[in-house]
C-alpha cells in the first residue's frame, strides 16, 4: 500500500532516460537529445572512485555553456562536526576525494525564469569519515530549452572507469 | 603531482557523449585547460572548528 497519495491522484512518474557504464577514464560526460520542457526535470545519479592522487571536483555545464563564470554555485559540507559553505562563480556539481568513492543525486529544471538549477547531494568518505557534500548550481544565462548537459571533470580523465550515471526524467503525467 | 603540471595548458581531453535518443555513444577529444588553483573550489574554514581548536588546547594545557 503506497504511503503517500499524491493530490494529483498519483500521477506523474519517474522513467528512466539514460544509464552510462564508463568504461575507460574520460574527462567529460555529456547527454544531448535532452528536451527538458517535455520531460519536466531530470534527475541525474552517479558515483566513481577517484584514483588520480588530485581532488577531482565535477561541474555542471547547460547547452554547451562551458564557460565557469556564467554560473554561481552555493556548497555546504558536513564531515561530523565541521561545516564549510561557501559561493562561487563556477557550475560546482560535485566532488570525490582523493582515493574515494562518491556519489551523488541532483535534481535539474529550468526554474520559473528560465535559469537552470541542480541541486546536488554528494555522500562521500569512508564509513567512519563520511561527509556530505550539497552543491546547488544555476546558470546566469536563461535558456528556453536544456537540450544538453554535460558533467566535466577539472583534472584530464578526472571521471574514471567504473564511474556510472543514471538519468532519470520526472514527468507530471 | 600531476595537477600542478596540468595547470593552465591546454590539453587534449576526452567526452563521452551520449545521445538519448539513440542511445548511442560516441567518444571526441577536446581543448580542455585544466584550472589553475586558484581558480578551483576554495576551501572553507569555520572559525567555530578554531576556536573548538583553542578550546581543546587549553583543556589539554598546551596553551
Amino acid at each position: 500500500m503506497p504511503m503517500f497519495i499524491p493530490a494529483g491522484g498519483g500521477k506523474g512518474k519517474m522513467q528512466l532516460v539514460q544509464h552510462v557504464d564508463v568504461t575507460s577514464n574520460t574527462t567529460s560526460v555529456c547527454f544531448t537529445g535532452l528536451d527538458i520542457n517535455a520531460d519536466g526535470y531530470y534527475v541525474l545519479m552517479g558515483g566513481g572512485r577517484n584514483e588520480t592522487g588530485n581532488v577531482v571536483i565535477y561541474k555542471i555545464y547547460a547547452n554547451n555553456d562551458t564557460t565557469d563564470t556564467n554560473y554561481y554555485s552555493q556548497k555546504f559540507q558536513a564531515s561530523g562536526t565541521s561545516l564549510y559553505y561557501n559561493r562561487q562563480n563556477l557550475p560546482l556539481f560535485s566532488r570525490v576525494g582523493i582515493g574515494e568513492h562518491a556519489s551523488f543525486f541532483s535534481l535539474i529544471y529550468l526554474d520559473p525564469e528560465q535559469h537552470m538549477r541542480s541541486l546536488t547531494h554528494t555522500s562521500s568518505g569512508t564509513p567512519s569519515d563520511m561527509y556530505l557534500i550539497y552543491y546547488y548550481a544555476t546558470s546566469v544565462s536563461t535558456f528556453t530549452n536544456i537540450t544538453r548537459i554535460d558533467i566535466t571533470a577539472d583534472q584530464t580523465d578526472g571521471i574514471r572507469a567504473g564511474s556510472w550515471f543514471t538519468l532519470y526524467k520526472l514527468v507530471k503525467s | 603531482m600531476v595537477y600542478a603540471l596540468q595547470a593552465g595548458e591546454i590539453m587534449k581531453a576526452k567526452r563521452l557523449i551520449v545521445d538519448v535518443r539513440t542511445g548511442r555513444k560516441k567518444v571526441e577529444t577536446f581543448e580542455f585547460t585544466p584550472p589553475k588553483a586558484v581558480e578551483r573550489e576554495e576551501i572553507g574554514v569555520d572559525l567555530k572548528d578554531l576556536k573548538r581548536l583553542l578550546e581543546y588546547a587549553k583543556t589539554k594545557g598546551w596553551i
